[in-house]
């Protein structure tokens, strides 16, 4: 009795192995066999497998119970029917303790109190807490509601919609551009410009320094302070007819030049103060010192006529703002290319 | 859905609402079954196995969410109970390498008593191996055809001979000794791959 190595032979020889653990082959039978054992390792060891899932099987019968929980719901459902838990639990004593078990009443029918002390807090949502006030209530509705109106696609696309084309409305009606994070430095340090006793007609300009919010604002002190270190040069002076701060400052105070908007300040300085020109000095202070934007500006149109950027440390930014000043009047030309005097 | 997975759900999202009366309901019901998932899984001391128990409901509490109704409340349950059985069994082994006493709260102060010297725990832990060993066993027979389930019961479990249920199927013997040799075949492969997937797999 041998086995080839063809699949077909094999698998007979391992049904063979069978039922020489069962003790079903004849005694001419199993001499053959075990004598083809003795010379086959592989044999051997599949024998030996075999037998050790003999034994577990006849010895660990409860791995063909069914699970707890199929019992609990056999139990629960009580309806007569036939299933394999049924046929099951009704014959095997392993079952039997569990099936007892789970018929008894349970002999609590609350959560302790001291487990519910440690559960308490673990809970996800707590009712309490749902329910503790009218705001919460109220939000808990709200949410409730959002979320339920929002599992229309169409619709949460149609209010996203009309939301959006609300802020487009308001954006265009409300905004007006302007200078809103700058805030403007007045002074009533007198730059001591006099009269003019060329007598020749030059364009009026007016100086309006602006701090960026985004740093810390200088106090007044420290304003006054900037204004008399960028006094302009008397080239400037010779060339403009300059606007002392102070009388900025007090319009300003009075309302006729508003500096909160750039095209309302613009407007006054030219309707009210006749000026032609707006040197716009705008600070923004940096890790290492300050940032100086200056525009000259024709207080008429809007134009841009120069503008220029300047870099200082800080300690410096009075020297600085003079130096950008001096630079923005100095190059321009008011004779070539400014509008006339009025 | 049946009237019982509705009611499933019913009592979880109650549960998941926090009202105390859901997990009252939800205790008096399921008590009895998570006891009996302790009880087989390991042999504690009554006062340990409240504990135990007492964890499982901790588990369960945080768990719930995830909870999936298509299937029944008490399957969830149960598979709740043996993680929180094979941590403690895990908790146990790990303190026993380095001879610490391990208490069965870990989520509070562990009572007098529930503290238990890791080292004289050895009955239990054989006995939680054991038992995972069994159940992996148990899974990969629940995996096999059905022909193959009923004749390895009706052999091994019922132990009725061979020969007999041959007869009674109405098949040669030589025949269904190839049959078994093909199902335990089935049935040790897969026992296999669950225990080298591992429990958490």
């Amino acid at each position: 009795m041998k086995h080839t190595n063809d699949p077909e032979s094999l698998e007979r020889f391992r049904g063979l192995q069978v039922l020489y653990v069962e003790d079903l082959l004849n005694s001419r039978e199993k001499s053959e066999f075990e004598e083809h054992v003795r010379s086959c390792p592989r044999c051997t060891r599949e024998i030996e497998d075999l037998k050790s899932w003999y034994t577990r099987l006849t010895t660990d019968k409860d791995v063909f119970c069914p699970e707890p929980w199929e019992l609990y719901e056999h139990i629960r459902r009580d309806d007569g029917s036939k299933g394999h838990v049924t046929s099951h639990g009704e014959s095997c004593p392993l079952c039997g303790e569990v099936v007892g078990a789970l018929r008894s009443s349970p002999a609590e029918t609350r959560v302790p109190d001291e487990l519910w002390a440690k559960m308490e807090p673990l809970l996800p949502q707590r009712v309490p807490a749902r329910s503790s006030t009218r705001l919460a209530l109220w939000l808990d509705g709200f949410l409730q509601m959002a979320a339920d109106t929002f599992r229309s696609p169409a619709l949460a696309f149609g209010t996203v919609a009309a939301v959006a084309l609300l802020v487009v409305i308001t954006y265009t009606h409300l905004y007006r551009p302007g200078i809103p994070d700058l805030i403007p430095m007045l002074s009533s340090t007198p730059w001591g410009l006099g009269l003019n006793m060329m007598g020749e007609a030059r364009p009026r300009l007016a100086v309006v320094p602006f701090f960026r919010t985004s740093g810390k604002a200088p106090n007044q002190a420290q304003v006054d302070g900037l204004f008399r270190a960028m006094s302009p040069p008397k080239e400037a002076t010779e060339r403009f007819e300059i606007i002392e701060p102070a009388q900025l400052k007090a319009e300003a105070a009075a309302g006729t030049v508003r500096l909160a908007d750039r095209s309302d300040m613009l407007k006054d300085l030219a309707s009210n103060l006749e000026v032609s020109l707006v040197a716009l000095l705008t600070i923004s202070q940096t890790a290492d010192g300050f940032t100086i934007e200056a525009q000259l500006i024709d207080a008429e149109t809007g134009k841009v006529r120069r503008a220029e950027t300047s870099r200082t440390a800080t300690g410096q930014l009075g020297s600085g703002l003079r130096g950008v000043l001096t630079s923005l009047l100095s190059e321009h030309n008011p004779r070539a290319s400014d509008p006339a005097p009025r | 859905m049946s009237n019982n997975s509705t009611e499933d759900r019913d009592l979880a999202e109650r549960c998941l609402g926090g009202s105390r009366e859901a997990w009252d309901e939800f205790y008096a019901r399921f008590t009895n079954l998570i006891r009996s998932v302790v009880r087989r899984y390991a042999k504690y001391r009554d006062a340990d196995r409240e504990e135990l128990v007492q964890n499982v409901y901790l588990a369960l509490v945080t768990a719930l969410k995830t909870y999936d109704a298509q299937y029944p409340l008490s399957r969830f349950v149960c598979v709740v109970t043996e993680r929180v059985c094979t941590d403690q069994y895990r908790m146990t082994h790990a303190a026993k390498r380095s001879g610490k006493k391990v208490p069965l709260d870990p989520y509070g102060e562990s009572s007098e008593g529930a503290e238990v010297l890791a080292s004289a725990m050895d009955d239990q832990e054989t006995r939680l191996s054991r038992s995972q060993d069994k159940k992996f066993l148990s899974e990969a027979l629940s995996e096999l055809g059905e022909k193959c389930r009923e004749l390895l019961k009706l052999r091994f479990y019922e132990e009725f001979p061979l020969t007999e249920i041959a007869q009674r199927w109405k098949v040669k013997a030589n025949t269904l000794a190839v049959q078994t040799r093909r199902c335990l075949d089935q049935l040790r492969d897969r026992y296999q791959e669950l225990t080298q997937e591992g429990p958490d797999r």
